[in-house]
C-alpha cells in the first residue's frame, strides 16, 4: 500500500501511451489506475474520446486504380530515367561526353560530305577502344531513353493530348530517326561492318531493336498532319504487336547491367 | 512480390515496377488519404511516393519488407503534402458531415435522430480538431491512431526521434480533446474495464 502511495500518478502524457499500448510502466499504470478513482475517471474519458475519434472512410479508388496510376506515372518514370542515366553516362564517361558530339559530328559529315572531320578524328585517334565503346554505349542508352519516352507517348495517346496536332510527334520522330540512323552506322562502324555482331555482349540485341525502331519512326515523321484515329491506332497496335517498347526496355537493361557498377548496398529503409 | 522481382525493377525494369505500382498503390492510397483527409491530395501523394520510391530504388536492399519502405516515404510525402496545404489553405480539412463513415453512429437498434444527429455532430467535431493540429500532429496522430504504428515507425515515417513522436501524438490528443471534450462524457468510470491497449 505504501508502495502505492510512493508511486507518483501518471500523467496525461503517459495516459496515452498506455492507450496505445506503448507505456514504459504498464503494471505500474494499471495499479494506479486500480487505486484511484479520479484517475480512472480521467482515463476514461480519454478512451471515451479516443474510441470516438474513427478513421475516415477512404473512398475507393476503383478497380482500374492500379492501371490508371500507372498509365499517369509511367511517362514520369521514363523521364526520370532518361535524367538518372544521362547523369550516370555523364559520371561514366565524364569529360568525354563532349569527344561523343565530335565523334557523331565527324560521322555525320563523313556521311553526308564524304569527308571526315579532323577534329573528331584527331580526338577519336587518341581514344582507346574501350573508351569508345563506353561513349557508344552511353549514347545509345540516351538514345533508347529517348525513344522509350516517345513510345510511351505514343502509346497513351499523349501525342495528340499534348496539343498541337500530330506536328510535334513527327518533329520529335523526326528528331529520333536521325540518331537511330547515327547510332546504327557508329555500330556498323564499331564491328568493323559485321553487322549486327558487335562485339560485346551487352550490344546484342541493340542493332535489331534500332532497325525495328526505324521504320515506326520513319512513319510517325512523314505521317499527315491529319492523321486519323484510326492510323493512330493502328501504329498503336503494331507498337504493341511487335512487342518494341517491351525489346527497347530489355536491350536497356541489359546494356545497363552489364555496365554498370553493382549497386551499393545501404542500410534498410533509406529515407527516399 | 518476390526478391527477384525487386531486384528486376531495380535494374530499371520498368515492367517490374509496374507490378510494384498495381501491388501496393491501394494500400498506399488509404494511408495518403487518411493522413490527409482528401482524395485529390491522395493521389498528388501516392504518385509522388512513387517517383521517390523509383528514384530511390537501389537504396532498398530488403532488410525491410517492400510495403514498410513504401509505406515509410508514403507518409513523408503525406506530411509534405499537409505542410504544403496548411500554407496555403489552413481549412482545408473542413468535411461534409455527411460524408462521415458509419462506423460513427452508434450501434442501435434502429434510426435514433437524435444520436446520429449527435454522432454527427462529433465527426464535425473531429474534423474541425484535426484543422487544427500542425502537419507533424496530424501526421503523426493518424499514422498512430488510423494505421496503429508504433512511436518507432512513426518516428521513422517522419524522421523524429521516438520521443519527439510521442509528444506529437500527445499534442494532438491534447488539442483534439479541447475541440471534443465538451461533446464527449465518460460513461460510468467505474464501470469501465480498465485495459492497457487501446480499446
Amino acid at each position: 500500500m505504501s508502495e502505492r502511495n510512493s508511486t507518483p500518478l501518471p500523467s496525461d502524457a503517459e495516459l496515452v501511451e498506455h492507450f496505445y499500448g506503448e507505456s514504459e510502466r504498464p503494471q505500474e499504470i494499471e495499479r494506479a489506475l486500480e487505486a484511484s478513482a479520479e484517475l480512472r475517471t480521467r482515463y476514461a474519458a480519454l478512451r471515451e474520446l479516443l474510441g470516438r475519434i474513427v478513421p475516415p472512410e477512404v473512398p475507393d479508388p476503383g478497380p482500374e486504380y492500379g492501371e490508371e496510376l500507372w498509365r499517369r506515372l509511367e511517362p514520369a518514370l521514363a523521364q526520370q530515367r532518361v535524367r538518372a542515366r544521362s547523369a550516370l553516362a555523364w559520371r561514366v564517361a565524364g569529360g568525354l561526353a563532349a569527344v561523343l558530339v565530335l565523334l557523331a559530328g565527324a560521322f555525320v559529315l563523313g556521311r553526308s560530305s564524304g569527308q571526315k572531320d579532323e577534329r573528331a578524328a584527331i580526338v577519336a585517334q587518341g581514344l582507346s577502344q574501350e573508351s569508345r565503346d563506353r561513349l557508344l554505349l552511353a549514347a545509345a542508352l540516351d538514345h533508347l531513353d529517348q525513344a522509350e519516352v516517345f513510345l510511351v507517348g505514343l502509346k497513351n495517346d499523349d501525342v495528340r493530348a499534348a496539343g498541337g496536332g500530330f506536328t510535334l510527334a513527327r518533329s520529335r520522330a523526326a528528331e529520333l530517326v536521325v540518331s537511330n540512323r547515327l547510332l546504327r552506322g557508329s555500330l556498323h562502324e564499331a564491328s568493323g561492318g559485321a553487322g549486327e555482331n558487335t562485339p560485346g555482349g551487352s550490344r546484342a540485341g541493340l542493332s535489331v531493336v534500332l532497325e525495328d525502331l526505324e521504320p515506326l519512326l520513319l512513319e510517325i515523321a512523314h505521317a499527315p498532319d491529319g492523321l486519323a484515329q484510326a492510323d493512330l491506332d493502328m501504329l498503336r497496335a503494331r507498337l504493341r504487336e511487335r512487342g518494341t517498347l517491351i525489346r527497347l526496355r530489355a536491350v536497356q537493361d541489359r546494356i545497363q547491367r552489364e555496365n554498370s557498377p553493382a549497386p551499393r548496398p545501404q542500410r534498410a529503409g533509406a529515407q527516399a | 512480390m518476390n526478391d527477384a522481382e525487386v531486384a528486376r525493377a531495380q535494374r530499371g525494369d520498368p515492367e517490374a515496377f509496374r507490378n510494384i505500382v498495381e501491388e501496393h498503390g491501394r494500400a498506399l492510397f488509404r494511408l495518403a488519404f487518411r493522413m490527409t483527409g482528401d482524395a485529390s491530395t491522395a493521389e498528388d501523394v501516392v504518385q509522388e511516393a512513387f517517383m521517390k520510391a523509383h528514384r530511390n530504388l537501389a537504396s532498398f536492399d530488403g532488410r525491410a519488407q517492400l510495403g514498410t519502405w513504401l509505406h515509410r516515404i508514403a507518409a513523408n510525402c503525406a506530411l509534405d503534402a499537409l505542410r504544403r496545404r496548411q500554407r496555403r489553405a489552413p481549412e482545408h480539412f473542413a468535411q461534409q458531415v455527411d460524408d462521415m463513415p458509419p462506423g460513427h453512429e452508434p450501434m442501435t437498434e434502429g434510426p435514433d435522430p437524435e444520436r446520429l444527429a449527435r454522432s454527427a455532430e462529433i465527426a464535425a467535431a473531429v474534423e474541425r480538431g484535426m484543422t487544427l493540429l500542425t502537419p507533424i500532429e496530424r501526421a503523426a496522430f493518424s499514422l498512430r491512431h488510423f494505421e496503429g504504428r508504433s512511436s518507432q515507425e512513426i518516428a521513422e515515417a517522419l524522421g523524429l526521434r521516438v520521443e519527439g513522436a510521442k509528444h506529437a501524438v500527445f499534442r494532438a490528443v491534447q488539442k483534439l480533446r479541447l475541440t471534443l471534450g465538451h461533446l464527449v462524457a465518460p460513461s460510468g468510470a467505474d464501470a469501465l474495464e480498465i485495459e492497457g491497449g487501446r480499446s
